[in-house]
């Protein structure tokens, strides 16, 4: 085209090098911080397990190279037919565990920190410990809390710090609600498979997928808004509740739309000139030759 | 690596090309700045796909602005179901639109022969990528819906992480949707290959066509009518329109 061959490469090089530069102090990160950052939420050492399985002696249950794999892309790694990541994703319910965008290294330091946290007595510092479902409820009180954690799921009340209501990525099968996202995994059972209030207060107060990590990060949820949200799925965590997602109205009132914009399109340019001025003399002697 | 490839060269390439190659273009081919119209040779069904298609892309192209620009005010706005139900779906509307006028487009495109006199390589390049673009956007908006929430929750942060030069990309390379993927990389597809395509005249929309007045086509077969005339006010329509 106008642009020479030789100075697109130029400047398409120019900037790889650019982006080269920009990508490299990638900071060595230390065991435990990210062990608390990245595993924590969903798994202790020695505490028993939480979301995922208990990690104490993994180090010595599963080789090295078993652990990256699986750490780096669970899924990928189950498919590849791996009888040992097959049974663990089974006996978790099949919760996907999120695919960790960390370094070989990264990896290493945590399972370095498991391995010594598991030896001796468990530090004091590993994340929360295992669930603790006593706490009472009164009847009235609860009703209240369920249908304030409803609003907040729904984004009819926002969240204090303004993040994005549940909806949006989440679906749950729940009396009248409308369909919900079907970005991230559905939430109708999640309330047992997470282990009840503990393990979701623990997700939703650092949440463990980069994606909602990500959504949360400037905006976390209050504890209020989480206890409302724990005890909301826990009451849409119910056998009774009907199995089928809600109908996707997007096809629907999309094609609606579409015949409204096209009949106003037709509409606002009905006097538009169809015929070119001259198309009647054209005819004439086209008649006339013919 | 790929993910690093795809979401931060890609991005950075794709503007440096779009910054530099346009302004070559506009200072050195300024005449080429256009989409060398084909409505002379066929107008009737240029109608048909012309207008859905652009009314759909105006639309589309400003909703994912403000979801960039004002994301909080998104959400907000997101926050009652029947809003976000209006949104989702005026969107998907547009989305049809665009896709139905690109699919007359093409079709004018194949089946004219004075049109495809006019047409060169960069225009299937363009329609190609077109429709990757509209078929993968109008299945992110489908199979993971209430994107325009989730857009203003973790897209966002992304885009703004690549404009300051510190790029984020935990969340767009591990989200489990393969059509949002496609729809950034082609999107950024787009931007690069806007100063080598007819894309290039979105950037010189004219847009005092609102407000200019008519201009009067005159033949000037009978010059004492001409002289004559009291038809020559400013701004008056002419009668055979």
């Amino acid at each position: 085209m106008f642009m020479k061959g030789k100075s697109i490469i130029k400047t398409i090089s120019i900037f790889s090098l650019f982006v080269a530069t920009i990508q490299l102090p990638l900071a060595a990160q230390n065991g435990e911080a990210t062990f608390k950052q990245s595993c924590g939420v969903c798994h202790s050492i020695g505490k028993g397990k939480l979301v995922g399985p208990d990690l104490k002696d993994v180090n010595k249950r599963r080789s090295e190279e078993w652990i990256l794999k699986f750490v780096k892309g669970s899924q990928a790694f189950i498919k590849s037919g791996d009888a040992d990541a097959k049974a663990i994703f089974d006996e978790y319910g099949g919760m996907v565990m999120p695919d960790q965008n960390l370094s070989d290294d990264a990896i290493k330091s945590v399972i370095a920190y498991v391995a010594e946290q598991s030896g001796g007595a468990v530090s004091a510092s590993v994340a929360e410990a295992t669930p603790s479902q006593t706490e009472t409820k009164d009847t009235a009180n609860l009703a209240d809390l369920i249908l304030k954690g409803r609003l907040y799921f729904e984004g009819n009340t926002a969240f204090k710090n303004g993040g994005a209501s549940c909806i949006s990525c989440h679906n749950v099968n729940y009396k009248d609600m409308i369909a919900g996202g079907v970005l991230a995994k559905d939430l109708t059972n999640c309330y047992a498979r997470l282990g009840g209030d503990a393990g979701i207060s623990g997700l939703l107060s650092s949440p463990p997928f980069p994606a909602m990590t990500q959504a949360f990060k400037n905006n976390p949820l209050t504890q209020d808004e989480i206890k409302a949200l724990s005890a909301f799925l826990q009451d849409v965590d119910n056998p009774q509740a009907p199995q089928t997602a809600g109908m996707n109205p997007l096809l629907i009132g999309g094609l609606i739309g579409f015949m409204i914009l096209f009949g106003l399109i037709l509409l606002v340019w009905n006097k538009r000139k169809i015929r070119s001025v001259k198309s009647d003399y054209h005819g004439r002697q086209i008649k006339t030759i013919n | 690596m790929l993910n690093q490839l795809l979401f931060i060269a890609l991005p950075y390439v794709a503007l440096a090309t779009f910054l530099v190659g346009s302004i070559y273009r506009y200072l050195y081919k300024g005449f080429k700045v256009s989409s060398l119209s084909s409505q002379f040779l066929e107008g009737r069904t240029l109608f048909f796909g012309s207008q859905p298609f652009h009314w759909g892309l105006f639309f589309l192209f400003f909703g994912h602005l403000i979801a960039f620009l004002f994301p909080s005010t998104l959400i907000a706005w997101n926050g009652h179901t029947v809003r976000l139900l209006i949104i989702e779906c005026a969107s998907f509307a547009f989305g049809i639109s665009a896709l139905w006028g690109l699919l007359a487009l093409v079709t004018r495109r194949l089946t004219n022969k004075r049109v495809q006199m006019v047409t060169n390589k960069m225009d299937v390049v363009v329609y190609l990528v077109l429709f990757i673009q509209i078929v993968s956007g109008l299945c992110v908006a489908y199979f993971n819906r209430w994107g325009s929430n989730w857009f203003a929750a973790f897209l966002t942060p992304y885009l703004r992480s690549i404009f300051v030069f510190d790029p984020q990309i935990d969340a767009i390379s591990t989200v489990n949707s393969v059509w949002l993927k496609i729809h950034v990389v082609s999107a950024f597809s787009i931007i690069a290959i806007i100063p080598f395509t007819r894309f290039v005249h979105f950037l010189v929309y004219p847009v005092d066509y609102l407000w200019r007045s008519y201009q009067q086509v005159i033949w000037n077969w009978d010059r004492r009518s001409i002289r004559t005339s009291r038809a020559h006010s400013y701004g008056k329509k002419s009668l055979n329109n």
